[in-house]
């Protein structure tokens, strides 16, 4: 194996690739990236692999000599961060890779790439095309709503259902839901080569609908790999796996193995108080109560009437604030709701329009938040449970 | 300073039982199981109690020592009605009650609903009514403290009324030999006994350094119970922090089908029970006792909560599985939940949707 490589092409590439490696070590050989170079093709390939999710990712070199070896992703990855912004050379000899740049030698010793798992194979012919940068959108407005409890399993990925009619994300960790909906024509179409093919790829979409649960994770690596300028998003959907393929990366990803759980039933859609206020104004007013809201539950209240929305917060050991916002528009009784701040951020942060619209009923019914659009054209729709009062 | 009281029945049950047939009167009433079953006593008159018959005690055992006794199988059904009545009995006085179970109660009457200043005369009345409305007599226990007040009421028993003043505490407390104290089990008896610990003085002179080490938690609790605080509420109403069933064979058993069958019913009546007081809980403990009486209890989390019949029944035949020694006999299996709602609610201020799951994990 022998290649040259600038130090900015191959940084970019191995960055987000650190992200796969798995946390506890399950399987020594997995703290390594596989490396194959071919001459031929003049390409570099590299593959992170935490069994569940193996990302390959796959770009131009210099190649002079083909070759295959596996080396510690952290150190490789350290290593050519520490570089200047010049030219690589990557050398093997024997079991030790030769890492040079200017006057600046490495040896990182190579592990036995022979145990690396297998990789599966890159095959896209029943892909469907889809729009990255709808695909991008529709999980920035979900993926923060994900539970993180591993006892949970099926809440740690982002449920996914496609129609013929539409397409569905959504995420809850059971405090919060957010969900985006969209109509699917034009974005996703099924590629030319799967056209002929009919009989195999229903076996993903049938004619109804399907659902699939995306890990978290793999959407967090699709999600740092974004770039705007590359449009199209290509996925294979199969029994056990996705496989997306992606400017340089392939991804290939397991399913979460479950039935989602029916989280619609607990939105509440005519709740007898909506506010329409503006969304800046709003964040900024809790980010500042919410300096003396206590820190185990960080508890604020909403309080608001036709005239009045006061923001507050009390802690007993330390003190209280208050805010009251008069610009906003109401319909409604006088309600009130205490919910945990940094959840209802969140959900404010993933609202697209100027204004948001929020929706409250009793203290104990869920705060529904929406964008400022007409229901009929409502994209999406957050859930926060409150706090008890 | 609060004024507490603490009611105890004298022999309830079996005091309840010689009400209803006089006969019985004078006689070795044992209220609990048979004999001849795998029973136990639940309550004994004081006419049995110099033959070593106790509450708790096999019956075979305490038929064998007070061989004249009278057994009879309780009436819980009466019990209650009888706890009601004294229950209005002290509702004359205070809405301010903890009862622990049928026949004993706590009663805060610092402030009460005859504006009586001495606790004293309060539990005088009370005595007296619930001797009229009910012909049973009780012990009753006043000091400023629920500990106080428990140890009062088992000073004089039976028929007894004890007040314990604070300047009296000290020397009650010191000389109360340690099995007296409230909460302290034969098991930590004895080892308060290895350590030299005998009565409330060298209860006392224990460091809390050394309390805490030796018995964790509750050695800060005996820290400073002996030292006459206790600062626990009368609690009117009670969160379960816990809720089981569980059955005695009336043989002892080594068939794992025949077992899982019994567990089954065991769940289905925890269940049963759960779903009728809308209970939910997210950890399953198991208990096994084996023949020879030793047993064991294991725990297994649920990741969230259910009393759900199936899913209840399948964590806890994989804790059977998974800790019964199969060389030894079964004597009696329980189930029980843990870290039910009804307790996490009162922390858990977060509302979570109830979201349902088809499976366990």
């Amino acid at each position: 194996m022998k290649l040259a490589i600038e130090k900015k092409d191959l940084i970019n590439h191995i960055m987000h690739l650190a992200s796969i490696i798995p946390g506890k070590i399950t399987s020594p050989i997995l703290t390594n990236y596989l490396i194959q170079v071919d001459a031929d093709s003049g390409l570099m390939q590299i593959t992170a692999s935490d069994l569940e999710i193996t990302v390959i990712a796959q770009f131009p070199a210099l190649v002079q000599e083909s070759g295959v070896t596996a080396v510690s992703a952290r150190h490789l990855n350290e290593i050519i961060n520490s570089m200047p912004d010049q030219m690589v050379y990557i050398n093997k000899v024997d079991d030790n890779l030769k890492i040079q740049c200017n006057k600046i030698d490495f040896n990182l010793l190579c592990a036995d790439h022979t145990l690396f798992p297998i990789i599966p194979s890159r095959d896209l012919s029943n892909a469907y095309l889809t729009s990255a940068e709808e695909f991008h959108r529709m999980i920035a407005k979900t993926a923060f709503a994900v539970s993180n409890d591993t006892n949970r399993a099926v809440l740690t990925g982002i449920c996914w259902q496609i129609t013929p009619d539409w397409h569905l994300m959504a995420a809850t960790d059971g405090r919060k839901v957010a969900e985006i909906k969209v109509p699917h024509s034009p974005w996703l179409n099924r590629n030319a080569h799967a056209v002929d093919n009919d009989g195999e790829l229903s076996v993903s979409l049938g004619n109804d609908s399907v659902e699939k649960i995306l890990p978290v994770k793999t959407v967090n690596f699709l999600q740092k790999v974004y770039d705007s300028d590359v449009k199209e998003l290509k996925i294979v959907i199969e029994n056990n796996g996705f496989m997306f393929a992606y400017a340089d990366y392939t991804v290939f990803s397991h399913i979460i193995e479950h039935k989602y759980p029916d989280y619609q039933k607990a939105f509440i859609h005519d709740l007898p108080n909506s506010v329409l206020i503006d969304k800046e104004a709003l964040k900024t007013a809790i980010k500042r109560v919410s300096l003396m809201s206590p820190a185990d539950n960080m508890r604020i209240r909403f309080d608001i009437d036709a005239d009045r929305f006061e923001i507050s917060t009390f802690n007993r050991e330390e003190g209280e604030a208050k805010q009251v916002l008069e610009s906003f528009s109401y319909d409604g009784t006088s309600a009130n709701i205490s919910i945990n701040h940094r959840f209802v951020l969140s959900i404010l942060d993933a609202v697209d329009t100027d204004k948001v619209k929020l929706k409250l009923g009793s203290a104990k019914e869920p705060l529904m938040i929406y964008n400022e659009q007409q229901p009929e054209s409502q994209e999406i729709t957050f859930l926060l449970m409150p706090l008890r009062s | 300073m609060r004024k507490i009281i603490h009611i105890d029945m004298d022999a309830y049950y079996a005091a309840i039982e010689i009400r209803e047939n006089p006969a019985l009167k004078g006689k070795c009433v044992i209220v609990g199981g048979s004999p001849n079953s795998r029973g136990v006593v639940s309550t004994c008159s004081y006419e049995a109690r110099p033959f070593g018959v106790r509450s708790g005690m096999a019956s075979s055992q305490a038929w064998r020592l007070c061989p004249q006794g009278v057994f009879i199988f309780p009436n819980f059904k009466l019990y209650k009605e009888v706890s009601e009545q004294i229950r209005e009995v002290f509702q004359r006085y205070t809405d301010l009650i903890e009862p622990m179970s049928l026949d004993e109660a706590y009663l805060d009457v610092t402030e009460n609903k005859i504006d009586e200043q001495y606790a004293t005369t309060i539990a005088h009345r009370i005595k007296q009514e619930i001797l009229q409305t009910t012909r049973l007599t009780c012990s009753a226990g006043v000091s400023y403290n629920k500990f106080l007040a428990k140890i009062g009421s088992e000073l004089n028993k039976p028929d007894g009324l004890a007040v314990i003043p604070p300047q009296k505490a000290q020397e009650i407390l010191f000389n109360l030999p340690i099995e007296k104290f409230y909460g302290i089990g034969k098991v930590t008896a004895a080892r308060m006994k290895k350590l030299d610990i005998n009565t409330g003085k060298e209860l006392h002179d224990l460091p809390m350094k050394e309390m805490i080490r030796h018995f964790g938690k509750t050695g800060l609790f005996y820290y400073y119970v002996v030292r006459g605080i206790d600062n626990r509420e009368v609690i009117t109403e009670r969160n379960p922090k816990s809720i089981s069933c569980e059955d005695t064979f009336d043989r002892d058993i080594d068939d794992l089908t025949e077992l899982l069958e019994l567990l089954k019913q065991v769940v289905s009546r925890l269940t049963n029970r759960m779903q009728r007081k809308q209970i939910n809980g997210q950890s399953v403990i198991l208990k096994l006792k084996y023949d020879n009486f030793e047993y064991i209890t294991r725990t297994q989390n649920i990741p969230y909560l259910t009393n759900d019949p199936d899913q209840i029944y399948r964590t806890a035949e994989l804790l059977l599985i998974q800790n019964w020694d199969k060389n030894r006999k079964i004597r009696l299996l329980g189930v029980g939940l843990n870290k039910l709602d009804t307790e996490i609610d009162d922390q858990a201020e977060q509302l979570v949707i109830p979201l349902s799951f088809d499976d366990l994990m």
